[in-house]
């Protein structure tokens, strides 16, 4: 923890050295979390890219207060969401009226187990708009309140866009199982 | 949270766990360079950044035009070392001295300058050239009568004498000098050249009167000089010497003979003198507004705009030649657009249900009311049999009607920033014709918080709307700002000028306290009307 409080520290002096050093620490994770809200790499790369600028500028006022680790996500989520908005005009709609009603239970997935890539294919599957706010309720853990105001939607846009993908991602899931 | 849903949540946050992805090796690169961008751009005493390249750059080109309107014209370099012509357009000055007073140039207009001396001339006097530093005003008197040169004989005709008649000029006329020896020119183009002709009797030769008078044996043949033809005419009294007001340096060239007109002033005299502006003007800000979380960065960036606001002041200027420094005291209003549209929220003491084609989002209510009154529709709604059970299916035509009365307050006003200015540029004048002068300035500016007023959105909740002034909102007591602005003067006459001059003024700082936060820059562009008082 010292380590990392004297790392924060210079690279509040903008000591280049020491901000290598914190990027090769975080980027990794971070950019694991830029993909899942991103169509591919190259795209998380552009949010992570922002997402750093913003964190060198605002180390300063990391309070020290709660996880540090939590703060660095959550500016990356923040830049993600900008950026999801700012490319929402120009997102391709994709149309998922058609999902099936098939009851699906999710006993089956209690022993079930798959891999990242095949998670990361699920969630990169879905519409733009569902992915973000499954990625902030089902992983993040955010409320449909607090995902309402930060993509400037309805509580309730929000509820029936998680319903809509964790429907998907039951039926995507389902047919991982089937093989 | 039923049981499918937090199967599938575990599923993906136990999947995710510890997930990483390798970036890229270009991102660093990107990175970094994007902070340095940003360190270049932002002002920061122990970096070098962009305020600093500019002031080097424009020293650069300040001392460049320095240096190169001070080398000698390549005429000269090139001519012989015994024999040296010049032929330089010199600018005729606007007032000459005769033995009692000053004229108008134009009255002398029909005087050739051109002068002539050879190489079988005796040698030339050896005496050191003769400063005087005087003063001289320019302006401008109706040409008598009397006056005309037309009539009188111009320098005539042996070789190595003051030559013909000159073609009639006003404003320039060609002294054209042959000298001999290792002498270079003695004669340089400024132009800003002020002179004036100067009569026999000051003359100020320390050579003896032998030689002075073997010069005057050379030269045969009937020899008016100019500055004889000078003295000779009759000229009315304009102004008396003492109350002349601009410096000027004479001098006797003793390369040149007694009976040429020498028009020379190798460099000219620092000339200093003072100014006053007083002006005003209006002027738009830009506010660049950040903020970490970037939702709340974007909403205020776009509930904000650009708006017009105004700056008076008086500055002082020290002008010397070209150059000057200025300082003085604005009253600088900035205004800021504020629309913003305020969703407040009220609680209703009871819920209720609706029908409605909307979306599922319950799937057992239970009743318990009979009446109730609908804050949103004003009316009273009647209900089911109290206590009965509603049982809807998930994507049910149920929709729950929030126990929350919305309301959408439209704000739409001015916010007004006031600071009291204190300015410090650098001009440099690199235009100067007849009237007109143009002037580059730049520098830096104190900015001084008096107050705010208006509205803004709380930094707190990023929602409700504050008043900047009963708010405990933390602005800088000063703000730093460096200044760019391109001044057009025009004169009027010798004290009064019209000054027009756009402007550009980019905050240095956060106009609040570094630990907010929230940051605000500011960016404004202007234009300044008013006079200038020379002193």
């Amino acid at each position: 923890m010292q380590i990392e409080e004297n790392l924060i520290n210079e690279c509040i002096k903008n000591d280049r050295k020491s901000q290598r050093r914190f990027y090769e620490m975080y980027a990794p994770v971070l950019l694991g979390l830029c993909c899942r809200y991103t169509r591919d790499r190259s795209e998380a790369e552009d949010v992570l890219q922002e997402a750093f600028i913003k964190i060198f500028n605002n180390l300063g006022q990391f309070a020290s207060k709660g996880s540090f680790e939590g703060w660095l996500k959550r500016i990356v989520v923040n830049t993600a969401i900008t950026h999801y908005r700012q490319n929402l005009k120009h997102a391709y709609q994709e149309d998922i009226s058609e999902i099936k009603e098939n009851r699906i239970s999710g006993e089956n997935f209690k022993e079930a187990e798959f891999t990242q890539e095949e998670l990361m294919n699920v969630i990169k599957s879905l519409p733009q708009g569902y992915r973000v706010v499954f990625n902030l309720y089902a992983i993040e853990g955010y409320k449909h309140k607090e995902i309402a105001e930060m993509l400037n939607i309805d509580i309730s846009t929000s509820k029936s866009q998680f319903s809509r993908a964790r429907k998907l991602v039951q039926q995507k899931l389902e047919n991982l199982m089937s093989g | 949270m039923n049981q499918e849903f937090e199967n599938i949540g575990k599923i993906f946050q136990k999947g995710f766990e510890g997930y990483t992805v390798e970036p890229s090796k270009s991102l660093w690169a990107a990175i970094k360079y994007k902070l340095w961008l940003q360190s270049f751009i932002r002002f920061g005493v122990g970096t070098f950044n962009v305020y600093y390249a500019s002031t080097l750059l424009v020293a650069s080109i300040v001392g460049g035009v320095a240096i190169v309107q001070n080398l000698p014209s390549s005429e000269n370099t090139l001519l012989s070392e015994n024999e040296i012509f010049i032929n330089e357009k010199l600018e005729i000055p606007a007032w000459i001295e005769t033995k009692d007073n000053y004229y108008p140039q134009e009255y002398f207009s029909d005087i050739d300058l051109k002068t002539r001396i050879q190489n079988d001339r005796p040698e030339p006097l050896n005496e050191k050239s003769e400063t005087k530093a005087t003063t001289l005003p320019q302006v401008s008197q109706p040409k008598p009568e009397n006056s005309t040169m037309d009539d009188i004989g111009i320098l005539s005709g042996q070789p190595g004498e003051a030559n013909g008649t000159g073609p009639k000029t006003s404003e320039n006329l060609t002294l054209s000098t042959i000298a001999t020896g290792n002498n270079k020119s003695n004669i340089n183009s400024d132009d800003q050249l002020t002179t004036h002709a100067q009569g026999p009797e000051k003359l100020d030769l320390s050579s003896s009167e032998k030689e002075k008078s073997n010069v005057e044996e050379a030269n045969t043949g009937d020899i008016v000089s100019a500055k004889e033809q000078i003295e000779n005419i009759e000229l009315p009294k304009i102004k008396e010497k003492e109350t002349l007001v601009y410096d000027t340096i004479i001098v006797y060239d003793t390369l040149i003979y007694y009976d040429t007109v020498a028009i020379h002033q190798p460099k000219l005299k620092p000339r200093m003198n003072m100014s006053i502006d007083i002006y005003g003007g209006p002027n738009t800000s830009y506010f660049k507004y950040a903020h970490a979380m970037a939702g709340f960065e974007d909403t205020l960036n776009h509930f904000t705009s650009a708006s017009s606001g105004y700056q008076v002041g008086m500055n002082i200027n020290l002008h010397l030649n070209r150059f000057e420094i200025s300082t003085g005291l604005s009253y600088h209003q900035i205004e800021e657009d504020f629309a913003y549209e305020e969703l407040t929220s009220e609680n209703n003491p009871i819920e209720y249900w609706r029908y409605s084609n909307g979306e599922p989002l319950h799937e057992i209510d239970t009743v318990d009311q009979v009446f109730m009154f609908d804050s949103v529709n004003s009316s009273f709604v009647s209900m089911p049999v109290i206590h009965e059970t509603w049982t809807a299916q998930i994507d049910s035509d149920y929709v729950e009607i929030p126990s929350w009365t919305h309301q959408v307050k439209n704000y739409d006003n001015l916010n007004k920033y006031t600071y009291l200015n204190i300015p410090l540029r650098l001009g440099y004048t690199f235009y100067d014709r007849d009237r007109v002068s143009l002037a580059a300035r730049a520098g830096g500016n104190l900015g001084i918080f008096i107050n705010a007023k208006g509205k803004g959105i709380s930094w707190t909740d990023h929602k409700s709307v504050i008043q900047l002034d009963e708010s405990d909102l933390p602005f800088m007591k000063t703000n730093f700002s460096w200044i760019l602005g391109m001044a057009v003067n025009y004169r009027f006459d010798e004290r009064l000028n019209f000054i027009v001059e756009p402007w550009y003024r980019g905050s240095l700082n956060s106009m609040f306290e570094s630990n907010h936060p929230v940051s605000a820059k500011v960016n404004s562009l202007g234009i300044n009307i008013g006079l200038r008082f020379h002193l």
